[in-house]
C-alpha cells in the first residue's frame, strides 16, 4: 500500500485533502521491523510518529518499582508515537512489533510543521488523541475496578470476532500467556487460574489455537 | 514542554551516552537509550553476547541508574520484547543467567 492508501484506511484521517496527504508522503519513510524488535524505547527522544501499515505491535510502559504493563496493543492501521509530540517530547512507553511489521516513519519536527499549516491535520489528531484517552480510561476502570478473572472476561469479549456465528478470540503466535498476564495486569499463574475458572463456569472453551467465547454477554458484564 | 521529565532522567541519558562513546567498540554502534525515573532502557544491535553483557554492566554501574531494561539485539541474546519485570524477588533480568552461562563456558 502507499503511505496515502494507508493513511486513508485510518479512521479521522481518510478525509485530509489529498494535497495533505501528498505533502506527508513526501516526509514518510517506510521501514520493516521483524517481530520482537523493538521501535522505540521509553524515555528516548519522541523524534519519530509511526503509521502502521501491517502487522501488530504493544506498547509497554515499566512503573516506578519496575514492573512492566501493557498499555496498548495495536493492529494495522493505527498511529502510534504521538501522544509524545504533543507532551513531554519523550515516548511514554517502549513499543516493540509483535509479528514482522510495515511502518511509515513520518519525523516529529516536520509533522509538527505540516500541523501548523493544515488545520484539518491538527483536527485528526485531536480526535485520534481523543479515542487513545478514552481506550486509556478503559484501561485504568479496569485495572483499578475489576478482578483478573473480570478483566480477562471482559477483555476476550471486547476483542472477540464473531467467525460463522461464534465468538472467538484468535491465539495469535505471539499472545503468550506471559504476554496476556503483561495486558492485563497480572502473572501467568493467575491468568492461567482465571481462564480455568471461567472455563469451568460454561463460559469459554481453551482451544490451541483460539479461544470460543460460548456466553459473550455473560462474559462482557463479568463481575465477580 | 518536557514538565513530566525530570531533569535527572536527561542528566541520566548523556551519562549514558558518555559512557558508551568512551568504549571502543560500543563507539560506532548507535546504539538507544532511553531514560524514565531512573531506569535505562537500551536498544539497537551488538556483534556479539560478550558485549551485550558488558555494555549492561557498564550503564548499571553509572550513580543513579535504578535499574536496565536491556533490549539490545545481540547473537544468542533474549528475545529484546521479553517482558522484564525488575522488581520481580529474582529478577527476569536474563543477563545475569547469560553471565553466568558465559562463565561456566570459560
Amino acid at each position: 500500500m502507499s503511505f496515502s492508501e494507508t493513511l486513508s484506511c485510518l479512521a479521522h484521517f481518510e478525509g485530509l485533502p489529498s494535497e495533505l496527504k501528498s505533502s506527508l508522503e513526501k516526509i514518510a519513510l517506510r521501514q520493516i521491523f521483524s517481530a520482537e524488535q523493538v521501535i522505540y524505547l521509553e524515555g528516548e527522544p519522541a523524534d519519530t510518529v509511526y503509521l502502521l501499515e501491517k502487522g501488530w505491535v504493544k506498547a509497554i510502559r515499566l512503573s516506578r518499582k519496575g514492573r512492566e504493563q501493557a498499555v496498548l496493543v495495536l493492529r494495522a492501521v493505527d498511529l502510534f508515537g504521538d501522544v509524545a509530540i504533543f507532551s513531554t517530547g519523550f515516548y511514554p512507553g517502549t513499543v516493540t512489533a509483535l509479528e514482522d511489521c510495515v511502518v511509515w516513519a513520518l519525523p516529529s519536527s516536520s509533522l509538527l510543521e505540516k500541523i501548523d499549516d493544515y488545520p484539518q491535520l491538527a483536527q485528526a489528531f485531536t480526535r485520534h488523541l481523543a479515542f487513545r484517552i478514552l481506550h486509556h480510561l478503559q484501561l485504568v476502570e479496569d485495572l483499578s475496578l475489576w478482578s483478573v478473572e473480570a478483566r480477562l472476561a471482559r477483555t476476550l469479549a471486547r476483542y472477540a470476532e464473531n467467525v460463522s456465528g461464534q465468538w472467538i478470540v484468535p491465539r495469535r503466535p505471539w499472545a503468550t500467556y506471559d504476554a496476556m498476564a503483561i495486558r492485563l495486569g497480572t502473572v501467568r499463574d493467575v491468568l492461567s487460574r482465571a481462564l480455568r475458572t471461567l472455563e469451568g463456569k460454561g463460559l469459554l472453551k481453551v482451544e490451541r489455537q483460539q479461544i470460543i467465547l460460548l456466553d459473550r454477554e455473560e462474559l462482557a458484564e463479568y463481575e465477580d | 514542554m518536557n514538565s513530566e521529565i525530570n531533569s535527572s532522567d536527561k542528566e541520566l541519558r548523556q551519562q549514558v551516552y558518555q559512557a558508551i562513546a568512551a568504549i571502543d567498540q560500543l563507539r560506532k554502534c548507535k546504539l538507544r537509550v532511553g531514560v524514565a525515573n531512573g531506569f535505562v532502557h537500551l536498544g539497537g544491535k551488538l556483534s556479539s553476547l560478550d558485549l551485550y553483557v558488558q555494555t549492561e554492566e557498564l550503564v548499571r554501574n553509572l550513580a543513579g541508574v535504578r535499574g536496565v531494561i536491556n533490549r539490545i539485539e545481540a547473537p544468542g541474546a533474549p528475545s529484546p520484547s521479553r517482558v522484564i519485570h525488575l522488581d520481580a524477588i529474582s529478577t527476569t533480568n536474563q543477563t545475569h543467567q547469560l553471565i553466568k552461562a558465559r562463565g561456566e563456558k570459560e
